[in-house]
């Protein structure tokens, strides 16, 4: 993963400093940068987002496909998640270097959406056992600048929101069944996104854990704990990321904190999705120019 | 162009040998309690868990399917338990083959692979002990290592790592239906038990290991193969 | 106590024409590459810009900078150009025979030799073989220094020294990477700012933010790193600083003492962690660049 390098003083100056809740930049251990949502940003896809978080920038696309069910379940559609880490995010990220990045986040996703609650993938089914949307969710990483996990989970919501599937009927005729598209470009399908879970991602630094760190702090961080919270505080995943090794009352500890944390980042995600779908056509796209 | 008779040559590529050591205020405690730097040239694991492939249900998977998900948790799990500063430029490959999934894999890969590494000689600072969890789908109790069909109807799940006796957890992976943290502070809780139950066993194990050595001397393999032991249940 | 802010990006406003520029911007050519600069050949040819046809061309997109006859273009965004006598900091990247490599921004490695820095005990000694070995006790891979450039080698590498008290490794504090071209030139760029921390403005835009020194008298090059906790309000200092130099970057206006200083003082109506909001770093830039126009009269 992009890394920085720093001294052993620089280390004990953010160590101290996460002692004494104040963060090197003026945050406090539960303070996230300010995020910054847009949607709709990509116009060929079903639904986009792109995320800023600190330096952290992230896109995402979702492009729904007509597919066949898994065997195992004739009646949903599912979810695919490709990450790719540009080059233009670190040099190491050039050819295959950001590979095994991209499979480890990728493999997260699948993760905490592999529940039910999550989304409702029996929406997505449009003829059992034959076919099915399949939404391709294609994670871009632009730049790293700390805290990937949440700021691609954050903006993985958004564009599942901002998601849109065309209606479809399927018409019974003899020699077989036919799909045909609704002719109404705005008659489709929108996902309930309530309980899509964010994750959270509480680095342990010295005595004491922080949510959002930066490449510095994490660079000073051993251990992690990554917990994905749903906006009513449930938890549907928990993973320890580091090489490091974590105190059991500290895990307890960084669970509350993390719940907490993780439906204020959901009740504000909410409000700025519902504050930019209510503006509609008058919104001033930013995009890539602002 | 003149030629540069200030500039030495050198090595293009320079890494510190020695061991960082922590800052003053954090040497008293053990050094896997988090303060211990890695330098960048110390032993570099390998970990790969690989199933077989007619370990599971159902249709047979590919023979080289390598599980990059669980070989990094095998990693994860089990880097914080060896002396890594020990082995500079080293390399020590595990590989974990499942050979039948009775449930409770990862654990079962956790603790064979730490055994292993004990059984070769690594320098540790802990025993790996796992567990793995599963809270059925209705009731909501949670069950301490599931078999096969517990796990495949379970609502999550749920695998522990314990370095018992320093009482740090190395290791926690988990996904499943949400539950409050509280449902999930306690299944942490009795992986936690259960891994404290399970260490006993493993000790024994390998003190009877290191007895049967004894008595015909043998020099431990650099490479170890960490296949999957029956399940032991706590 | 947790703090979420999640909004819609905001487009950013182009600053209106009419707007007074920053301290000494006046009246600047700005070129892109291709321009003719002039055609006048009495002119000599500077960084950034190249002679085609009798006519001289820029090469960079940036400010045109003339001293007597000399011409260059100063580019924005550009990499650290060594010139002798610079201030610089920087991070070791490798420890080599002899030498550190370090990481200063520059095109290419920079170097310190061995023989160019002042060992601990201060004594001008010869260096021996011991101190070879012993190069990694001194300096190490990641750690900072402060230095100034001795030489630039004809391709451009850097070659630093370290033979001043003011010089030598770097404690506790915070990096703070800007362009080159941000940091104004002076005479000293070591500051003790009022505001009780101190900074290194380096001539490669790497700004170090510190706790002021309480008594000057330290050990020859400091290789003694004083690991005891920074106390909280040093911290604030520092960290408001850091977000100051941030904004002013943001809004590219020149770092010097004064500007920092100004910003700073700009800045104490809001909270630390505020001013990583762009609304409020343009409004307190904007307010310091009204003083520092004021100032100039």
């Amino acid at each position: 993963m992009a890394s920085v390098v720093l001294s052993e003083a620089e280390k004990v100056y953010i160590m101290h400093g996460v002692q004494e809740d104040l963060r090197v930049d003026g945050r406090g251990c539960e303070d996230y940068r300010c995020i910054e949502v847009e949607t709709d940003v990509v116009s060929n896809t079903s639904g986009s987002a792109r995320v800023k978080l600190g330096h952290t920038d992230i896109l995402v696309g979702v492009k729904a496909e007509m597919g066949t069910p898994k065997l195992d379940r004739p009646n949903e559609g599912y979810l695919e998640f490709f990450v790719d880490c540009s080059a233009n995010a670190t040099p190491e990220f050039e050819g295959r270097g950001g590979e095994e990045l991209g499979t480890e986040i990728a493999n997260t996703l699948y993760r905490i959406f592999n529940n039910e609650s999550s989304i409702d993938l029996k929406l997505l089914c449009i003829n059992p056992r034959e076919n099915c949307w399949v939404l391709y969710v294609d994670v871009l990483l632009l730049e790293c600048g700390g805290n990937l996990f949440d700021a691609i989970s954050v903006a993985v919501k958004a564009a599942l929101f901002n998601t849109r599937i065309p209606k479809v009927r399927v018409l019974e005729e003899e020699g077989g069944r036919e799909i045909e598209l609704s002719d109404d470009p705005f008659d489709c399908i929108r996902l309930n996104v309530d309980n899509v879970p964010c994750i959270v991602t509480l680095s342990k630094i010295g005595y004491r854990h922080i949510v959002d760190a930066t490449l510095q702090e994490e660079a000073c961080s051993l251990a992690s704990l990554l917990i994905s919270v749903t906006s009513r505080g449930t938890l549907t995943c928990m993973k320890k990321v580091g090489r490091g090794s974590l105190d059991p009352e500290s895990i307890f500890e960084m669970m509350e904190t993390g719940k907490r944390v993780g439906k204020l980042l959901h009740s504000s995600l909410q409000t700025v999705l519902d504050e930019e779908e209510k503006l509609g056509s008058a919104r001033k796209k930013v995009g890539f120019l602002g | 162009m003149p030629l540069d008779h200030r500039r030495v040559p050198g090595p293009e590529e320079s890494q510190a040998p020695l061991l960082f050591v922590p800052s003053g205020a954090k040497e008293s405690e053990p050094p896997p309690a988090g303060a211990a730097h890695r330098d960048p040239t110390a032993l570099q694991p390998l970990f790969e868990f690989r199933r077989a492939p007619f370990s599971g249900r159902g249709a047979r998977g590919r023979p080289s399917d390598r599980e990059p998900e669980l070989s990094l948790a095998l990693q994860e799990a089990l880097e914080p338990a060896v002396r890594l500063a020990r082995y500079p430029r080293a390399q020590v490959d595990v590989s974990a083959l499942l050979l039948q999934d009775g449930g409770s894999a990862l654990a079962a890969a956790l603790c064979a692979a730490g055994l292993a590494l004990a059984d070769a000689g690594i320098e540790l600072y802990d025993l790996v002990v796992a567990c793995a969890l599963c809270r059925a789908p209705s009731e909501g109790e949670w069950l301490l290592q599931p078999s096969e069909p517990e796990e495949r109807a379970a609502a999550a799940r749920l695998t522990v790592a314990l370095l018992p006796s320093l009482n740090q957890v190395s290791g926690l992976l988990g996904s499943g239906e949400g539950g409050p943290p509280d449902s999930w502070a306690q299944a942490v809780r009795l992986g936690l038990d259960g891994c404290q139950r399970l260490y006993p066993l493993l000790r024994q194990s390998l003190l009877r290991a290191v007895k049967r050595r004894t008595a015909d001397t043998q020099e431990p393999s650099e490479r170890e193969e960490a296949v999957e032991p029956p399940v032991v249940t706590a | 106590m947790a703090g979420v802010e999640v909004r819609l990006p905001a487009a950013r406003e182009r600053l209106a024409q009419g707007l007074p520029r920053g301290a000494g911007e006046g009246g600047r050519d700005l070129v892109a590459p291709g321009d003719t600069i002039t055609t006048d050949p009495g002119y000599m040819r500077g960084h950034g810009t190249y002679m085609g046809n009798e006519k001289l061309v820029a090469s960079v997109a940036g400010v045109v900078d003339r001293v007597n006859k000399l011409v260059c273009v100063k580019a924005l965004k550009t990499r650290y150009n060594g010139e002798v006598g610079d201030i610089v900091v920087g991070r070791i990247t490798e420890v080599q025979q002899k030498r550190w490599k370090v990481e200063t921004n520059s095109r290419l490695d920079s170097v310190l030799l061995l023989s160019s820095m002042n060992l601990p005990g201060g004594e001008l000694r010869r260096r021996s073989a011991e101190d070879e070995l012993a190069m990694r006790d001194y300096l190490q891979e990641g750690d900072l220094i402060s230095a100034e450039v001795q030489a630039v080698f004809s391709d451009g590498a850097v070659s630093l020294h370290t033979r001043s008290l003011k010089y030598g490794k770097l404690a506790q504090g915070v990096l703070v990477q800007v362009s080159p071209s941000l940091v104004k030139r002076q005479k000293t760029h070591f500051h003790d700012l009022p505001c009780g921390a101190s900074v290194i403005l380096g001539n490669n835009g790497f700004i170090w933010i510190y706790p002021t020194p309480g008594q000057k008298d330290e050990e020859a090059g400091g290789f003694v790193t004083n690991l005891e906790p920074v106390p909280l309000p040093d911290r604030e200092v520092i960290s408001r600083l850091r977000n100051c130099i941030l904004a002013l970057v943001a809004q590219k206006l020149m770092l010097y003492d004064t500007s920092i200083v100004y910003c700073y003082e700009a800045s104490l109506s809001h909270q630390i962690k505020d001013l990583l909001k762009a609304e409020v770093m343009e409004e307190v830039v904007l307010q310091t660049r009204q003083r520092l126009l004021e100032l100039e009269g």
